[in-house]
């Protein structure tokens, strides 16, 4: 493909923009041959994009096997969570492609809103007693999932409907009072699983950045959640772009009005930058915008230097997202067990080679059962990569080198 | 003769209400600084509109630094781009207050249509009557409805001012559903302005974290603002100013761009300074300039809450930091309501709360902008505006500034003849003597303030910043014990070179305390030149010879040094004047072990575990001394003693522990040699000695295989030690395994040749293999090739090649190359045949 002008943004792309990733879509399509899937990974690490291209292009393409991209961001409750989802599909419906038999699930809906042909009934949903209103609200859920099933069926499809934000979503709930709501979803969610008819014409991807898996850790210790709704989906880890994806991303990049001291060099700055970005595109992109801001957009060795200087020591957006390791710490976890992790994070920041589970514990003045807790924690949630030595060791180190570059630059 | 300004075409207007409302070519024209970031934002929004492209971006800059100049000629500029409907703009203009949720936000983009999209207006404004009459929970799902449809397949660009604060009102939930928005709806672009950084963008559970590039506006370079003011000038068509601007008025551009800090609208205000002739018709010019600003100031308190205004009100006049409790009192606001007011008033950047020495829990809150406070203050003044100008000129002039101007007035006024001209200059002179007053009060207050935070910083063990606490102390308060705390900040940071430098100028300034002697001399020693340590040590000694510690560094000098004689007296005198000082007894103990006078190490250990029961280090030691004195058992007591006491600062538990074995193992009681080196391994894995030793008890022990996987072991960590090789060959040896053992030793004898030992071993092997009647041709052709050439074995490599021919090639006149007594040792030895 020839590549095209992209700008250095780091907020949206439109979805025929987005750069690379086939091999990853790939991937995904592989797993919801067998599975849903969760997603989770840190933030702007590109999920979103991935599972929009991913969406997109099922449609674009044609593909039997289309997917839905819903975002629960800011979905203050579950009546607006139905509001989204409902007038998603109802949008996609009118572009064709998507046909509903919305006859149970719209039914219901109806009787409980009340939608622009019955505003007069005004403020409808207020006259709903509570209890009333989550079974009401289960039911039509489900409807509209055996809708589609059954719709997928009969023409031997299978759609994927992508919940992006699910978790924080989920999150926000538990922080502004409404757990109970939160854990009746999540039930719903794993009961679609089973007891759907035709369940497995619809798969779901849960895509966020903090991890099912803390929401549910929440849920189990501060309101007695005991459900395992994500056991039967499959965990898809997002890597970072493949080198050719990277390099072409930068060949975009360059056509928003760069240039080269040396046009000669192009490839080899192109290369040197995806390197020290671990080829992790919010990185490329702000390395980029360093480049285009401060350097009249000319790349060569100094300004690609100073670029990752200022991108490593300086405030900015792109710190601030190196910052998230360190305040999901404080955000997401206890306060002591905080502490050690950092400490973890810290000493680990220093050592040059992946450092072996005993070596950590050694080096740290914690109780030892408490600091393997820890790592695990850390590795669970994807701040750390997990290796083994000769001997079967568990090894640690940072996942990415380049934050733990800033780790080491700034925290430790 | 005060000094006016012609006021002009739009000029006046830029210069007293800045960009809002004036023509967008003098816009242009006064973009100085800001040319590259307008350039660059248009090249984005012509990106939205060419390429198919979103851009978020967030420009960043505070008060005065251009912003609404800068989105007024970005749209100016785009305004083709909005005419043909390319690209949909909603414009945000600055004086837009009153957002209170996300619906509220598309509100406002609705409004913006209206306003800049004439022709709509009327279907805008049925389509908002239809929102009216929306349920509420449908109100918000409408209004994107009706953007989109208005929109349809165009990019649409928001453009705002004060981002920050409408992210603020928008609360979490509010920025969720608008990020969830530009995702669903894919054409969306924001380009926005703030004061500052918002702390919604910077937190990993907030929804625009890291989702906006950043601009941060730079402040004006001296370079900038002298086009900037030239600029000016051009405008006005003033031809002496332009003049002036070129030649002699260089300096007080400088002077002004000093002043205001770079920051764009404050210079555009101190323009009229430039027009006062002499320094004389500052103090007027001043109060001008103050005057001129106050509006500019006076908007934006305007705007605050009335609670804030007050608190801002009252900070202004008490000049100095104030306490939140007295805040609170004075302004009659409630503790709850006021820790928000103060906390909100520190993100509008308007005060700075500092900490506060004598109260840790509390803080002190000051006006941020002494400008700011200046401004307030004329407002409230009562004693004229000498007192004012005093403030002024001791904020912004440093001492010797001050000292110059006031020697120049001195020496006008000497010879100044008229009475009323010389009134004036008296007043100058006054007004800068009052100034250089302030200022060392200023100044004073600062430095014991900068002497408490560094202490603070100390206590916390912060060393760094007590470091950069230092560097703020003004030059002239920068006196011996400052040089000194500073010094002595580098010792405990281990910045050694450094402190030295800085005892040194501290001795400069002061040479007769002994403290700052000693302490050079424990720097000095830190570095390592200790001639120059134990110079200073002795200048100390010589002017109180009574203080231990003193001897005891002297001694650690020496000792280092290498001079370990007048170490150990120096040693005794620190013990002599102090008999229970444990550290001095374990040094002694050290060099007494150093000279292998074990003996008196003991003694001097024992002391030394003694007065410090903790100190493992010395039981370590101790255990160490017994065993060389083969006191076994006093070695096992002292070696437990250090397995139980202390940190684990230096020696390790694993490092006992193997010590322990090899006393075990010295006394023959291998299992319990055994169990000690288990213990070593089971504390550290990678103990390379508690592997090799725990090896060779078994071995001791006829325990082969184990000592076999022993040495394995620690053969992986230390790869290239020879002497595990050598154990390796031992322990095959002792097994029959002669293939393997020759090949052992073999590696041990090429790592290191010289061992006797070794190669006496190979050699040995290599008879009892040929003996064993098991080898094969192959074999030893391999083994020729390597003893070949190697002079030690050059018999034993005759051996091998003789045996091969005589064994293998059946080649029995071989023999013959033996000289007669090798000859009949090797028949009979290694062929066991019987011969005379
Ligand atoms: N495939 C891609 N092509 C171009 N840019 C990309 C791509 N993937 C990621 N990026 C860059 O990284 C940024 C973040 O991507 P994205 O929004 O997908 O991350 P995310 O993981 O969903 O983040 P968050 O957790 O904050 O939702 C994008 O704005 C873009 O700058
Ligand atoms: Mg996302």
């Amino acid at each position: 493909m020839k590549p095209y002008l992209i700008s250095t943004t780091t907020g949206s792309i439109p979805d025929d923009k987005i750069v690379g990733r086939d091999r990853e879509i790939e991937l995904l399509k592989d797993l919801l041959e067998s599975q849903s899937v969760v997603i989770d990974e840190i933030r702007r690490m590109g999920k979103t994009l991935l599972l929009k291209k991913f969406a997109y292009l099922s449609v674009e393409n044609d593909e039997p096997n289309k997917a839905l991209y819903f975002i629960f961001q800011g979905t203050d409750s579950i009546n607006s969570l139905t509001d989204v989802i409902l007038n998603e599909l109802r949008q996609k419906e009118k572009y064709g492609w998507l046909k509903v038999q919305m006859h149970r699930c719209s039914e219901l809906y109806h009787k409980i809103r009340g939608d622009k042909a019955s505003v007069k009934y005004q403020d409808i949903e207020f006259s709903f007693a509570l209890p009333d209103f989550k079974i009401e609200w289960k039911k039509a859920f489900r409807a509209c999932i055996e809708d589609l099933a059954d719709h997928q069926l009969a023409k031997g499809e299978r759609l994927t409907l992508i919940f992006d934000e699910l978790p924080i979503m989920l999150w926000e709930w538990i922080r502004t009072g409404r757990a109970a709501d939160a854990m009746a979803f999540l039930d719903l969610l794993r009961d679609l699983h089973f007891s759907v008819k035709n369940s497995d014409r619809i798969r779901f991807i849960f895509c966020g950045s903090i991890g099912m898996q803390v929401v549910l850790d929440k849920l189990k210790q501060e309101h007695q959640y005991t459900g395992e709704p994500f056991n039967h989906m499959q965990k898809f880890q997002l890597p970072p772009m493949g080198e050719a994806d990277a390099l072409f991303l930068c060949e975009c990049l360059y056509l928003a009005h760069f240039q080269c001291d040396q046009i000669a060099s192009k490839s080899a700055y192109f290369e040197d930058i995806i390197e020290r970005c671990n080829r992790l595109p919010y990185f490329i992109h702000s390395v980029f915008h360093n480049l285009k801001h401060n350097a009249q957009g000319i790349l060569s060795n100094p300004t690609i230097n100073e670029a990752f200087e200022t991108l490593l020591k300086e405030k900015s957006a792109a710190s601030d997202v190196f910052e998230q390791l360190h305040q999901r710490l404080l955000i997401y976890y206890p306060q002591n067990s905080a502490k050690l992790m950092r400490s973890c994070l810290n000493l680990l920041s220093k050592a040059s080679a992946p450092m072996s589970e005993q070596d950590i514990k050694t080096a740290l003045s914690f109780d030892e059962d408490d600091v393997q807790t820890a790592l695990n924690l850390l590795w669970r949630d994807d701040f750390l990569h997990r290796t083994f030595d000769e001997q079967e060791n568990r090894a640690y180190a940072f996942r990415y080198s380049l934050i733990k570059r800033w780790w080491k630059l700034n925290k430790a | 003769m005060i000094p006016t300004s012609d006021s002009k075409n739009g000029l006046s207007t830029f210069l007293s209400f800045g960009a809002k409302s004036v023509q967008p070519a003098i816009l242009e024209k006064m973009l100085v600084g800001r040319l590259q970031t307008a350039d660059l934002l248009e090249q984005y929004a012509r990106q939205i509109a060419d390429n198919g492209v979103n851009n978020q971006v967030f420009i960043v800059g505070p008060r005065g630094s251009g912003k609404t100049h800068l989105l007024r000629v970005l749209y100016h500029r785009i305004t083709d781009l909005v005419q043909e409907k390319r690209v949909i703009v909603a414009y945000f203009a600055e004086e837009e207050y009153g957002i209170s949720g996300y619906l509220d936000f598309l509100i406002r983009i609705i409004n913006a249509f209206m306003r800049w999209y004439d022709v709509d207006k009327p279907a805008l404004e049925t389509q908002l009557n239809i929102l009216r009459e929306t349920p509420e929970s449908r109100q918000e799902y409408i209004a994107e409805k009706l953007i989109s449809d208005y929109v349809g397949d165009k990019p649409l660009l928001i453009l705002s001012e004060n981002f920050d604060a409408i992210l603020e009102a928008l609360g979490r939930n509010g920025q969720g559903k608008l990020r969830a928005w530009l995702y669903r709806h894919n054409r969306i672009s924001i380009m926005a302005t703030a004061q500052a950084t918002s702390p919604d963008l910077g937190r990993e559970d907030r929804p625009f974290y890291g989702f906006f590039s950043t601009i941060k506006l730079k402040k004006l370079s001296y370079e900038d603002s002298l086009t900037l003011l030239t600029t000016l000038a051009e405008t006005e068509k003033n031809e002496k100013m332009l003049t002036h601007l070129a030649g002699k008025g260089r300096g007080q551009v400088r002077a002004i761009h000093e002043l205001v800090k770079g920051n764009h609208r404050l210079l555009v205000t101190f323009y009229e300074f430039l027009k006062a002739d002499t320094l004389a018709d500052l103090s007027v010019v001043f109060m001008k300039t103050m005057n001129d600003l106050k509006p500019y100031y006076e908007t934006f308190i305007r705007f605050l809450p009335a609670q804030q205004q007050k608190i801002l009100h009252y900070l202004a006049l008490a000049k100095i930091p104030q306490k939140g409790t007295d805040i609170g009192k004075n302004c009659f606001i409630a503790t709850a309501s006021l820790t928000k007011q103060l906390s909100e008033l520190q993100r509008r950047h308007l005060i700075d709360a500092l900490p506060d020495f004598t109260d840790k829990r509390n803080k002190l809150y000051d006006v941020s902008e002494p400008l700011l406070r200046i401004a307030i203050e004329i407002g409230e003044q009562r004693e004229g505006i000498t007192a004012l100008f005093v403030d002024f000129m001791a904020l912004w002039y440093s001492h010797d500034e001050l000292k110059t101007q006031k020697a120049y007035f001195e020496s006008l006024y000497l010879v100044e003849e008229r009475p009323s001209q010389k009134q004036k200059l008296y007043y100058e002179i006054y007004a800068r003597e009052k100034a250089l007053e302030l200022k060392t009060h200023i100044e004073s207050e600062s430095a014991s303030s900068i002497l408490k935070a560094i202490f603070k910083k100390l206590e916390s063990g912060n060393f760094e910043a007590a470091i950069s606490e230092a560097e703020e102390m003004p030059l002239s308060r920068r006196d011996a014990n400052y040089h000194f705390l500073v010094g002595y900040t580098y010792i405990l940071q281990g910045k050694n070179v450094e402190s030295v430098q800085a005892i040194l100028k501290a001795i400069e300034l002061d040479s007769d305390n002994s403290e700052f002697i000693k302490h050079l001399g424990v720097a000095y020693s830190r570095i390592g030149d200790y001639d120059n340590a134990i110079e200073a040590y002795k200048e100390v000694i010589q002017a109180d010879p009574g203080d231990p510690q003193t001897w005891y560094n002297l001694a650690i000098a020496l000792h280092s040094k290498g001079d370990s004689i007048d170490a150990t007296d120096a040693y005794k005198k620190a013990l002599h004047l102090k008999p229970n000082f444990a550290e001095a007894w374990y040094n002694l103990g050290d060099i007494y072990r150093s000279k292998q006078n074990y003996e008196q190490a003991i003694d001097a250990y024992r002391n030394a575990t003694e007065l410090d029961k903790e100190k493992r280090e010395a039981w370590y030691n101790l255990g160490i001394s017994y065993n060389a004195q083969k006191e076994y058992y006093g070695s096992i007591d002292a070696y437990s003693k250090a397995l139980n006491t202390g940190s684990e600062a230096s020696v390790k538990n694993h490092v006992i522990w193997n010590n322990l074995g090899i006393v075990y193992g010295n006394l023959g009681d291998l299992n319990k040699a055994g169990l000690a080196y288990t213990k070593a391994i089971e504390c550290n894995s990678n103990d390379f000695w508690a592997w090799n030793n725990l090896g060779v008890t078994n071995l001791s022990k006829g325990l082969f295989q184990k000592a076999i996987s022993n040495f394995q072991k620690a053969h992986l960590l230390r790869p290239n030690e020879h002497g595990i090789w050598h154990n390796l060959g031992l322990a095959y040896q002792a097994q029959r395994d002669y293939t393997q053992a020759i090949m052992y030793y073999q590696k041990a004898s090429e790592i290191d040749p010289k061992q006797k030992e070794t190669n006496d071993r190979l050699a040995a092997t290599v008879i009892d293999f040929l003996k064993s009647n098991k080898t094969d041709t192959a074999e030893l052709i391999d083994l020729e090739v390597w003893f070949e050439g190697k002079s030690t074995f050059s018999v034993l490599s005759t051996y091998i090649n003789i045996y091969r021919r005589v064994v293998f090639d059946k080649e029995e006149k071989a023999l013959y190359e033996l000289p007669k007594e090798q000859r009949i040792f090797f028949e009979r030895e290694i062929l066991r045949r019987n011969v005379e």
